[in-house]
């Protein structure tokens, strides 16, 4: 009997530990975290869908790929904005001519801003509460964000709000690996696995207020799935139904 | 039935507390299920629902009917004739059981992904089986004889993990795997020819519980331990 409950454990743990998990990290300011914050119109810039390809030896973008899947993504994020009352304005650089002036002058360099500003800084004191990050505290809520060029503010008067973000999907298709423990305590999964590609998504938000200068919320997912409709679907009405409160 | 009442009352409830308060799949958190091997497996039925009451637990309440055929592991009848009988014990339960998951995917929110569970039925069943009367002074004098023990108590209780994925928006194809500790009470009569008898589980106990392999019999309960799959189908209501 004692071989049998080593077996059933070591079952046990080796579903657990293959179980798909995945990552949901957000910060935003107190004024974005509050009932009733305000935010029913965001302009996207220009979203973002990436599949990446890595083999034993390189990584490399499927730009091909990529551009079939970013206007079903837009549809998506539309459609799930929608659904959780927020109006997503989304300026996709493919559906513009060389006339779209304001594009190029405007929203690009608004975009560039947002990503190097988020790259560089935090939100005020989220070094400080990182500890108290725990499994199932996943929102963080800050004074302050990090903060943008004032230069963009006008921007507000322009689109009719002063709330503007990028959205971004990306897939990493990892090369075909095994799993080891699975073999050994449940080989038909276990040779499965050396079939499927194993293949990580992450999801990005940044959502600036153009009119106070900074990131309001900032939000990244990963999880170990591929990005299928239901998946992206699941995915996308969570994070506009946390950001509509 | 009343258990099942109050657990449906208990599922409304959180409804109305909660409900609000979690995402879902795209805001739809109350699942219709039936299990595919409850047919196929158990000869019955099973019925459940679902309701995300956390952004990533979900609680459940259902029932189920089987009817399985056990083949009678009499060691007595086996010593005498070389084989088990033929006949078979027939067990027919009704179940209510409940359940919950923990869904371990914090980025996807439940009802998808994978998750742990924990889930335990309580009822009743029916036993029709066969007992071999034993007789060392006159042996020809032995026989097999049938018995019949109605309203007894049967209590499972599984643990394990499963993966739940969501199809063309409101399919769920729920598949779990787990670790079943089966019970019949032992307390109660049964009957052999008009005359009451303590129950006998007749070589078949072992196997009352999980529902695709027994490990054996566990502890003094005339239950069994072992594995139980399952493989839901559902639909997202509301």
């Amino acid at each position: 009997m004692n071989k049998k409950r080593y077996f059933i454990l070591l079952l046990l743990a080796s579903l657990f530990l293959s179980s798909c998990r995945g990552i949901l990290r957000i910060d935003q300011t107190k004024m974005m975290g509050r009932k009733g914050n305000n935010v029913k119109r965001i302009v996207c810039l220009n979203p973002d869908y990436e599949v990446l390809i890595s083999t034993k030896d390189q990584t490399q973008k499927s730009y091909q790929k990529s551009a079939s899947k970013e206007s079903t993504f837009n549809k998506m994020l539309d459609r799930n904005a929608r659904k959780n009352g927020i109006q997503l304005q989304i300026i996709d650089n493919e559906d513009l001519n060389k006339h779209d002036a304001s594009f190029f002058n405007d929203l690009a360099p608004l975009k560039q801003e947002l990503l190097q500003v988020s790259y560089l800084q935090n939100f005020d004191n989220v070094r400080n509460n990182t500890s108290k990050f725990r499994l199932g505290k996943v929102i963080g809520k800050h004074e302050q964000g990090p903060l943008i060029s004032p230069r963009f503010s006008y921007l507000a008067d322009i689109y009719g709000t002063p709330f503007f973000s990028i959205n971004g999907i990306a897939t990493h298709k990892k090369p075909k690996k095994g799993k080891l423990l699975l073999l050994l305590t449940i080989p038909p999964v276990g040779i499965a696995s050396f079939f499927f590609q194993d293949v990580d998504t992450y999801y990005y938000t940044i959502i600036a207020d153009v009119r106070s200068a900074e990131i309001i919320y900032r939000e990244v997912r990963q999880v170990n799935l591929r990005a299928t409709e239901a998946n992206l679907n699941s995915l996308l009405y969570d994070s506009f139904h946390i950001i509509s409160k | 039935m009343r258990r099942l009442t109050l657990l449906t009352g208990f599922l409304f409830l959180t409804y109305s507390i909660f409900g609000q308060a979690n995402t879902g799949f795209q805001g739809k958190r109350f699942i219709l299920k039936t299990d595919l091997m409850a047919p196929l497996v158990d000869k019955g039925v099973d019925i459940s629902t679902e309701y995300v009451i956390f952004r990533t637990v979900v609680v459940g309440a259902g029932f189920n009917f089987t009817g399985r055929d056990y083949k009678q592991k009499l060691e007595s009848y086996k010593f005498r004739y070389g084989s088990y009988p033929e006949e078979k014990a027939t067990l027919k339960d009704f179940q209510v059981y409940a359940v919950a998951k923990l869904f371990l995917n914090n980025a996807i929110p439940a009802p998808q992904g994978s998750y742990a569970f924990a889930q335990i039925h309580l009822g009743r069943a029916d036993i029709k089986g066969n007992y071999y009367q034993v007789d060392n002074v006159n042996p020809e004098n032995e026989s097999l004889l049938s018995y019949s023990s109605e309203n007894i108590r049967s209590r499972k209780f599984t643990a394990g993990f499963g993966y739940q994925e969501v199809l063309l928006n409101f399919i769920t194809l729920d598949f779990d795997f787990g670790l079943t500790l089966g019970a019949l009470n032992a307390s109660e009569k049964f009957t052999i020819n008009r005359q009451d008898f303590n129950f006998v589980h007749g070589g078949f106990g072992d196997r009352y519980g999980p529902n695709v392999y027994s490990f054996g019999e566990w502890g003094l309960n005339q239950g069994g331990i072992g594995l139980t799959v399952n493989l839901r189908v559902g639909i997202l209501l509301f």
